[in-house]
């Protein structure tokens, strides 16, 4: 087992190092040398940028050597948390993104939770109840789910709360708490407002892990380890939970891991229809403006907290697997 | 042999279970009758796709879906807490609510059922210790505790080695042999009076298979159950069996004690499934015996005697028209052939 | 599909007294596999219902210009944001659809432009009617469009089935060619995605080894990584003085390179159980070079499957493309795709106000699901032999 978290671990490590050479690109890409921009930003503010400064700027950020140069003084810096300046916001790029990616981290979990939350008892039901009502209902919302890309969707509801209810559904604060600082009020506040855009994100998830959980019900049931659990007395339902999905739950838990990049994603589209305090509208404002250490940034911490998430799911699914613990597959 | 009257233990009559399904509708086990005895051993003979499995199935009602039984009584005389001689109430099984209080009651505490593939037959996630532990439970008003020290317990009888240290076993960590042996450990667990066995050897080497195959007859003496044994194996029957049913075509088509049915076959499928086993003794280069034929599709029943396309002593008009019933020939031995009105 | 008679087994005279029977003969049906598979294809009725759907979008593709009525770069201010007209099919008792004049004017109160209609003046509407010049099939000169005006009017200042956007173009007309975009896209996108699923997932499954394993770290890795910040990303760095065409092309080649995985591991997978097949085996056994083992054993066991994958992963591209475009980081103006169009509908008050600018969320629906559908049916019939 340990084994295999060395591993997982690992190939994690190359996803960061991924991630932080392709964010790298995207700062990278747009035409000019960052220190001028800067140093034109500051004298339109009519602040002037010495000399010295400039020179002391330009070593830090390795202009005019290699790119691999560049690159590792840039992880350098990160080390250091020094993750750079945002030119539109003339401030660290870690004071704008502020608690915005821990808004995100919640948002995105708790579609993931409910995910879960929906999929497992839905899907169980599809198989064992197969062809009934229940079954089509939850098939047809699952396609819901599948067919309307979640920014629509998210649209469309806002646009139906708007005219119907007159109630603004989008954000994650009220506006009375929104710029406050934090207490037991707005913590209870943001779980107020989490369920409709946790739902909204975790809606394509939840219909994709139905029918998997469904489809891989429907192999175990025919299996005869559930004759033989019905010869032996149980009831249908124990039988059913104790067994058969027990066993459909092994692939469905693998594939959680591979939900959370595609939650983080729709996130930044999402939280941009509904106007949420995340890292959505900020990255998309940053790459309009070509704020690129601002972009750059947001785009490697998404990428480095969904690989972190995905290892911890992958720890969570060995620890439920018996089998890949006793081995070392 | 003097008229004992012993009560029978299952009395099949007429038994139908028919799948429904969009081609068509499967007549599986269409018009099954047999009694079993207390302590006995019926095996219930016939090639692949004649019903077999689905009569087991039907008698404890879990019968694969879309699969139901639509007519027939399976009368079971249950187990009482005296030990009166003439057993407890009988109890129609076809007409017990599906997978009610009472059929689960039964399942597994006084009607065991063995399974062909013991591998496919336990849950590979969880241990073999407590699948039995949880049959045991199920029935029988024990702790976890004691319940775990009877399984150590039966798995010895069985003559699984190490008990103790195979009970927290998977089972795709034990050999083929041990594993059908702790499922009959979990079958005989809560001591049944039937045990049916599908095919318990088939999937086995021929060594493995006549240890087991002595085991049962061993756990059989000194518990005294009774044994339905299905099988396609003749040589297994000739062994273990004390009654035969021959079945085709989800028809029971002679059943007769099992030295009646090897010297005096009276069936013509009978007869020519005794005539297609190879001998030993044969000459070299001498054809074998097949049966002309193939096994009618299950969609596409033959009318009348559903063996009379293959039949060599077929009768044009009587048995392609007429369906014949179970008619006794002597002393427990019917036969279903209008060879003997 | 042969129906032969065929005699089984030992003939009735070998055995004494045998039956008269026929039970030595049989008869035996044929069918090859693609027509197993359209006969199980066909079973699904909504996938069929689907393939139709897809096969109606892609008319559009074609006939868009015809399909059209106004020009959809013709801006007009002055109708602006113009609600969807009413058409009355029946005028009196007869067949003559029509629409109302509608006549606008600037409330002077909130400055907004607001629309009546004239119910004194009917404008007769006309099938076939004509309107701008377009080349049909990029071939042929002429102005007939499916619908249009009557007498010497401008279709474009008259009818206006789905309403105006904020700068007054035709809703409908736009959408037509949106749809040619959008959906062109996803073919290309698709097909990049194909080669390279296929080649890598092939070499993964097929060779095994090394190559399998740094593949397969490859894919896990591109897995891993949330795709939307880097397409924006990507998309943001393109020049903004590049045409469109190139735009296109590029955001084509930005989807497709996180999209091939699924392919990939679809082909692998296949590759992977293939490989074990006995009849694979015996190719080789047989002398059959692995080109030929490849090519005329393997693939067409997994050539459904592969068709069923990539039906599958189009409605992703798609959606992926209108997301970007929505953004603003896709597509650009004067192009015109359905997350373009939809750009117009990115916050609350504008749609309030005019909700039918959310129309060209609908065809994205629609083609989704229908995608999906008709993947599903063709994955489940993609294997006739299996479950």
């Amino acid at each position: 087992m340990l084994a295999y978290i060395g591993r997982r671990a690992l190939l994690a490590i190359f996803t960061v190092w991924a991630i932080s050479v392709l964010s790298f690109v995207i700062i990278q890409l747009p035409p000019g040398d960052y220190v001028t921009s800067y140093i034109a930003q500051m004298a339109s503010m009519g602040s002037v940028v010495t000399d010295e400064e400039a020179q002391n700027l330009r070593i830090q950020y390795g202009l005019g050597q290699p790119i691999y140069v560049q690159y590792l003084k840039w992880m350098r810096l990160i080390a250091q948390g020094n993750f750079g300046m945002s030119m539109e916001w003339r401030r660290p790029v870690t004071e704008v993104i502020g608690e915005r990616l821990w808004l995100t981290v919640a948002v995105s979990v708790s579609a993931l939770f409910l995910t879960w939350v929906l999929a497992l008892p839905i899907g169980i039901y599809s198989a064992v109840r197969q062809y009934s009502v229940g079954d089509y209902v939850g098939t047809f919302v699952g396609f819901i789910g599948l067919a309307v890309p979640n920014f629509l969707l998210a649209l469309v509801l806002l646009y139906l709360g708007f005219t119907l209810f007159n109630a603004h559904i989008g954000g994650l604060f009220s506006p009375d708490l929104q710029d406050a600082p934090w207490s037991m009020a707005r913590v209870w506040d943001l779980l107020k407002h989490l369920p409709i855009p946790a739902l909204i994100l975790g809606l394509a998830g939840t219909a994709q892990q139905i029918r998997i959980m469904r489809a891989n019900l429907l192999d175990e049931l025919r299996k005869p380890y559930v004759v033989t659990a019905r010869s032996k007395g149980l009831t249908e339902m124990a039988l059913i939970l104790r067994y058969p999905v027990r066993l459909a739950l092994n692939p469905f838990a693998s594939t959680i891991g591979y939900t959370l990049p595609y939650i983080v994603s729709g996130s930044i589209i999402v939280s941009l229809v509904l106007g949420l305090p995340t890292v959505g509208p900020l990255l998309l404002k940053a790459l309009i403006a070509q704020d690129m250490f601002l972009a750059g940034t947001i785009v490697l911490l998404l990428g480095v907290m969904t690989v972190i998430g995905t290892l911890v799911s992958d720890i969570l699914l060995v620890w439920v697997d018996p089998r890949i613990r006793l081995e070392e597959t | 042999m003097a008229a004992e009257v012993r009560p029978t233990l299952l009395s099949v009559r007429d038994l139908k279970t028919y799948f429904m399904q969009d081609e068509g509708t499967v007549k599986a086990v269409d018009g099954v009758s047999f009694d079993l005895y207390p302590g006995a051993t019926l095996g219930i003979v016939g090639e692949s796709g004649c019903g077999k499995s689905v009569t087991a199935r039907s008698i404890l009602g879990i019968v694969d879906r879309p699969g139901r039984i639509v007519d027939g009584e399976i009368r079971f005389r249950r187990q009482t807490a005296t030990d009166a001689a003439d057993g407890g109430p009988v109890v129609d099984l076809a007409k017990l609510p599906p997978n009610g209080p009472e059929i689960r009651a039964i399942r597994g505490a006084e009607i065991a059922l063995i399974f062909q593939e013991p591998m496919s037959s336990f849950s590979p996630v969880h241990t073999v210790g407590s699948q039995i532990v949880e049959a045991i439970m199920l029935h029988q008003q024990v702790d976890r505790r004691q319940a775990r020290v009877r399984t150590i317990e039966m798995l010895r009888r069985v003559g699984v080695s190490s008990p103790g240290q195979r009970v927290d076993q998977l089972s795709n960590q034990l050999s083929g042999g041990l594993r059908q042996r702790a499922m009959i450990a979990m079958a005989l667990s809560c001591h049944p009076t039937l045990l049916i066995a599908d095919e318990p050897t088939t999937a086995l080497d021929v060594t493995t298979q006549t240890q087991i195959l002595e085991l049962m007859r061993q756990l059989q003496r000194e518990d005294g159950m009774a044994i339905m044994l299905i099988t396609h194996d003749l040589g297994v029957v000739a062994e273990m069996a004390t009654d035969v049913a021959v079945m085709y075509l989800g028809r029971v088509v002679e059943q007769a004690p099992v030295d009646e049915i090897f010297h005096a076959p009276r069936h013509p499928y009978t007869q020519a499934l005794l005539r297609s086993i190879p001998r030993m003794r044969s000459r070299s280069r001498e054809r074998l015996n097949p049966i002309a034929g193939a096994v009618p599709h299950p969609y596409d029943r033959p009318s009348g005697c559903p063996f009379h396309p293959r039949c060599p002593q077929f009768m044009a008009g009587r048995c392609d028209a007429e369906e014949p019933t179970l008619r006794s020939v002597g002393d427990k031995h019917t036969v279903s052939c209008f060879l003997y009105p | 599909m042969a129906t032969p008679d065929v005699a089984l087994g030992p003939t009735s005279a070998s055995l004494p007294g045998a039956g008269a029977a026929d039970v030595n003969k049989q008869r035996i049906f044929v069918a090859s596999q693609w027509q197993l598979m359209w006969w199980r294809f066909r079973r699904h009725k909504v996938a069929v219902a689907s393939a139709l759907v897809v096969f109606g979008f892609y008319l559009v593709v074609v006939g868009a210009d015809f399909l059209a009525y106004a020009d959809p770069n013709a801006s007009e201010a002055q109708r602006s944001l113009m609600p969807p007209q009413r058409v009355h099919l029946f005028d009196g008792w007869r067949f003559g659809p029509y629409v109302y004049a509608v006549k606008g004017a600037r409330d002077l109160q909130s400055f907004k432009r607001v629309y009546r209609t004239d119910p004194s003046e009917k404008i007769p509407v006309r099938f076939f009617g004509k309107g701008f010049k377009y080349r049909l099939l990029g071939l042929i000169p002429t102005t007939r469009h499916l619908i249009g005006v009557d007498g010497g009017r401008d279709a474009a200042k008259t009818i206006f089935l789905l309403g105006t956007d904020v700068q007054g173009r035709d809703l409908w007309s736009r959408l037509m060619y949106g749809t040619r975009i959008s959906l062109t896209i996803g073919l290309v996108g698709v097909t990049m995605s194909l080669v390279l699923g296929v080649v890598l997932g092939g070499l993964s499954g097929f060779y095994g080894g090394i190559a399998d394993t740094l593949i397969q770290r490859i894919i896990e890795i591109l897995r891993s990584i949330p795709t939307i910040p880097l397409w924006m990303g990507l998309a943001a760095a393109l020049p903004r003085d590049w045409s469109i065409l190139q735009v296109y092309f590029a955001i084509t080649i930005i989807i497709s390179l996180l999209a091939w995985t699924e392919l990939a591991r679809v082909v692998r997978g296949r590759f992977l159980s293939l490989r074990e097949e006995d009849f694979v085996v015996s190719a080789r056994l047989v002398g059959c070079s692995q080109m030929r083992t490849i090519f005329v054993h393997m693939v067409p066991s997994f050539m459904s499957h592969i068709i069923a994958a990539t039906t599958l992963a189009l409605p992703a591209m798609i959606v992926s493309e209108t997301a970007l475009s929505f953004l603003g980081l896709g597509l650009r103006p004067p192009a015109m795709s359905w997350g373009v169009l939809l750009q117009q509908a990115q916050n609350v008050q504008t749609v309030a106000i005019s909700p039918w600018l959310m129309l060209p969320a609908v065809p994205v629906i629609v083609v989704v699901m229908a995608f999906n559908f008709l993947g599903d049916g063709l994955r489940d019939a993609a294997d006739p032999y299996g479950r």
